[in-house]
């Protein structure tokens, strides 16, 4: 628990009466260069209304206009001494106007982060006077309040949905709270001293998310809804740089921070967090191009297509790396003035930030993100956990891939035009799809998946009680080919029966589709007169399959292609009439294959009979029956994958 | 990760110079001192309803080094100690875009309790706004508790950024909240 302390703030000052004489020269209105950036970002940026502002913090309003904190002056580490009031400016993006400037009056500090909250007032920080104010535009007012802890200085800021004010306070292990309701403060201390803060932000369930800034202590501290301060380690060991600052929310909930220093971002994984540990940390860094700059990441933002937008003060550079992991794509801001903490991305998913000493506000346009499409992948088929290269067009920021509707927790945008995928547990055969920014990509073929080596694909024992047909078997599933539709198929003594198919080969299959696969069937024929029997793989209809069989004087292997039948090859074997044989027939890649036993005895070492053919690569197990005469008795059936 | 990066284009701006009168009464709370132009904004100077600012710390921009002292040095006099920089020198550190910062102190206890002094005290800062409290290295018997009318002296030597080694601030913050201090450090 938190060290939590409460402070009501009662006093009041009445309105003052004033007249002034404003001067303002040499501001800039509305100047805008657009600068068009490498892959379909362009980026244009407005000076501020007047000199000299240095702007940081910016925020948004209901109409998606943008609120800037002007100081008007570096306020970090401190303002000179005589630095007058800040001022907070209003840009219009419909108009691409800056539409209102407040001058904060005298006894005021300097703004340095702010946020508006539903009434559309704006909040904004004080460090220099170790405050907290607001500007309600609708009746153009201000009031402040000074921080209970003194020197505290109150730092970045976030709003809660209850209305609640959150704040860092910089200069202590601190974060604060204003109920502007009750009027009251509420400080919690952080478990490690000098902690620092400087980033914060409201998650969805209101729990606070703070950076802890110096790069002694570098950890991400968490008040939950519940009262309780968590922390979290970046690193398991101190490291001198690591600095986070500035902190943001996925869409998907996951915290992102700025590295300051470190030239980093990075990312907590709340489901996977654990206080005290950087379990579910993972860090991002990135190369900085300008050697004798010095990094500084500094504002980051989360946009709703899945990207996660920053800026580098020293570099003079922003961009983002998709939360899918991926590359970074980094463009020179557009002035070159230092981009700093005030990246926001806005319900446009457009990208605002400062130049703080160009004295301007830039914004990046993402343009209309370009719809993927899948042009094929690699391998065709494959077991859960297998890796899967999708190749095709407009991967960058891809969000999600899915099997068949099986979401994959695996994957990675390698590039544009590809990605590699995990095939997810639970995945079954179907179209790849591919969610991007610019839509979602399904596969025209069908990505196969094929069972673990081992598993049972379909079994049968035939202990059922006589009827017509095969139905279903003992393992539940329903028998496939002509199993449930050819009268000569019926159960009868506790066997699946084939009685004379008039010259007609008759198939039974059972399971799923698979690639590597093999079976073995246990049956017996009343007479081998032009008559055989035996299993089938990789069978797709009475014109695809592989065969094993045993014609009572031979053990053969056989394909058909296209309705095409070729004998592969033939041992000789003698089966004699009523008598009960297994055949165990399997294909793995190109390889198929036999054994054939009496059922008394047991099966050979080694394989009596093999070839090698690739016309067929995936199908279902089962058998194919020919019966002139008598019938065939099946009386166990078990196919697994191989 | 890859990188791609985008283009730099020059850019330039126009200039506009405004005059505005500012006027505001208690039933008129915020005075729009600029006509409604297309290209103007409102300028507003709101009406303070409530509320006091507080103070920040204390702020040291401009040093004065010690009598006799080298231009690095400086005595920042709290109400019940006095903290004696008496140099800060930086070197190359041995890891690689990191630099050492060294301060060479004494933290004399002018009232007549003991003080604390502990590492957690002392953080570097600067216009980015990050502090820095790694410390690489600090004098045996520098940190613990001070009597009163007693001093501890040694060196502290911070590791940090080279990026972030201009312009840098003392973070002064003991155990007396008011007693924080900003004090900007001259290094040389």
């Amino acid at each position: 628990m938190g060290n939590a302390k409460k402070v009501s703030v009662l006093s009041a000052r009445p309105a003052v009466c004033c007249a002034a004489i404003l001067i303002v020269v040499g501001f800039v209105v509305g100047t805008r260069v657009p600068v068009v950036l490498a892959a379909g970002v362009s980026a244009t940026d407005y000076s501020l209304p007047f000199g000299g502002g240095d702007p940081w913090g910016t925020a948004f309003d209901s109409s998606g206009r943008v609120w800037v904190a002007a100081p008007r002056c570096n306020p970090a580490p401190t303002c000179p001494s005589g630095t007058p009031p800040g001022k907070l400016a209003l840009f219009d993006p419909s108009t691409t106007r800056w539409v209102t400037v407040v001058s904060l009056p005298a006894g005021y500090g300097q703004p340095l982060f702010v946020k508006v909250d539903s009434a559309g007032k704006v909040w904004f920080t004080m460090p220099v006077t170790n405050s907290i104010g607001v500007y309600d535009p609708a009746n153009q007012t201000v009031q402040q309040w000074s921080v209970p802890t003194a020197s505290a200085g109150p730092w970045d800021l976030a709003i809660d949905s209850t209305g609640k004010i959150w704040f860092t306070e910089h200069y202590v292990n601190q974060i604060g709270s204003f109920d502007p309701a009750s009027q009251t403060f509420y400080e919690i201390a952080t478990p490690t001293a000098g902690s620092d803060p400087y980033g914060i932000t409201v998650d969805a369930s209101n729990n606070i998310w703070f950076t802890e800034n110096p790069d002694s202590v570098a950890q991400i501290g968490e008040y939950t809804n519940q009262g309780v301060v968590n922390e979290y380690k970046i690193r398991a060991k101190q490291a001198s740089g690591l600095t986070p600052h500035l902190i943001t929310i996925a869409p998907n909930g996951n915290i992102w921070w700025s590295e300051g220093f470190a030239h980093a971002i990075a990312v907590l994984n709340p489901a996977a967090a654990q206080p005290g540990t950087n379990d579910g940390v993972t860090e991002y860094p990135y190369t900085p191009t300008c050697s004798k700059c010095g990094p500084h990441t500094s504002g980051i933002s989360a946009d709703s297509q899945g990207n996660i937008w920053f800026d580098d003060s020293n570099q003079n550079i922003f961009g983002f790396l998709p939360v899918g992991g991926g590359a970074f794509s980094i463009y020179n801001a557009p002035t070159g003035g230092h981009p700093h903490d005030g990246l926001n991305v806005d319900s446009q998913n457009r990208v605002w930030f400062d130049e703080e000493f160009a004295n301007k506000l830039a914004v990046a346009v993402q343009s209309a993100s370009p719809a993927p499409s899948i042009s094929g992948f690699s391998p065709a088929s494959g077991p859960a956990g297998s890796t899967v290269t999708i190749t095709g067009s407009g991967f960058t920021g891809a969000t999600a891939v899915a099997f068949n509707g099986t979401t994959a927790t695996s994957y990675t945008a390698d590039s544009d035009t590809q990605i590699t995928a995990t095939v997810p547990t639970g995945a079954s055969t179907g179209a790849i799809t591919v969610t991007a920014p610019g839509g979602t990509a399904t596969s025209t073929t069908s990505y196969t998946v094929t069972p673990t080596t081992g598993t049972t694909l379909g079994t049968d024992t035939f202990q059922r009680a006589n009827q017509a047909l095969w139905g279903t078997a003992s393992d539940g599933q329903t028998w496939g080919g002509d199993a449930n539709t050819k009268s000569p198929f019926s159960i009868s003594g506790d066997a699946g029966v084939v009685s004379n198919t008039n010259g007609n080969s008759y198939s039974a299959v059972l399971g799923p589709r698979a690639t590597d696969a093999e079976v073995y069937a246990t049956g017996s024929m009343s007479s081998y007169a032009s008559s055989n029997f035996g299993p089938v793989l990789r069978w797709t209809d009475g014109n695809n399959w592989y065969k094993a069989y045993i014609d009572g004087q031979h053990l053969l292997l056989q394909k058909k292609v296209a309705g095409q039948t070729t004998s592969l090859a033939t041992v000789p074997f003698a089966a004699a009439a009523g008598t009960s044989y297994t055949i165990h027939f399997r294909v793995v890649g190109s390889t198929l294959t036999a054994n054939v036993w009496a059922s008394s005895s047991t099966e050979p070492s080694g394989w009596m009979i093999t070839a090698t053919d690739s016309s067929l690569t995936s199908g279902y197990c089962g058998l194919r029956i020919l019966v002139n005469s008598g019938a065939a008795t099946v009386t166990n059936f078990h196919a697994l994958a191989a | 990760m890859g990188l791609s990066r985008g283009n730099l284009v020059a850019r330039g701006g126009a200039t506009l110079v405004v005059i505005g009168l500012a006027a505001c009464s208690a039933s008129n709370p915020g005075t729009n001192l600029s006509p409604a132009a297309a290209v103007t904004p409102r300028l507003v100077t709101p009406t303070p309803i409530g509320g006091a600012s507080g103070r920040g710390p204390r702020v040291i921009s401009s040093p004065a080094p010690l009598p006799g002292g080298k231009i690095s040095s400086q005595a920042v006099v709290l109400r019940d100690r006095t903290l004696i920089i008496k140099s800060v020198t930086s070197q190359r550190a041995a890891i690689k875009n990191s630099v050492l910062i060294d301060l060479d102190i004494v933290v004399r206890n002018t009232s007549g309790k003991a003080i604390k002094n502990e590492a957690v005290f002392f953080h570097l800062i600067r216009r980015e706004g990050d502090t820095f409290g790694y410390q690489d290295n600090s004098s045996n018997i520098f940190y613990g508790t001070i009597g009163a009318h007693a001093s501890r002296s040694g060196m502290i030597e911070f590791q940090i950024p080279s990026a972030g080694a201009s312009d840098l601030y003392l973070l002064y913050r003991p155990e007396i909240a008011t007693e924080t201090v900003l004090a900007r450090l001259k290094i040389g």
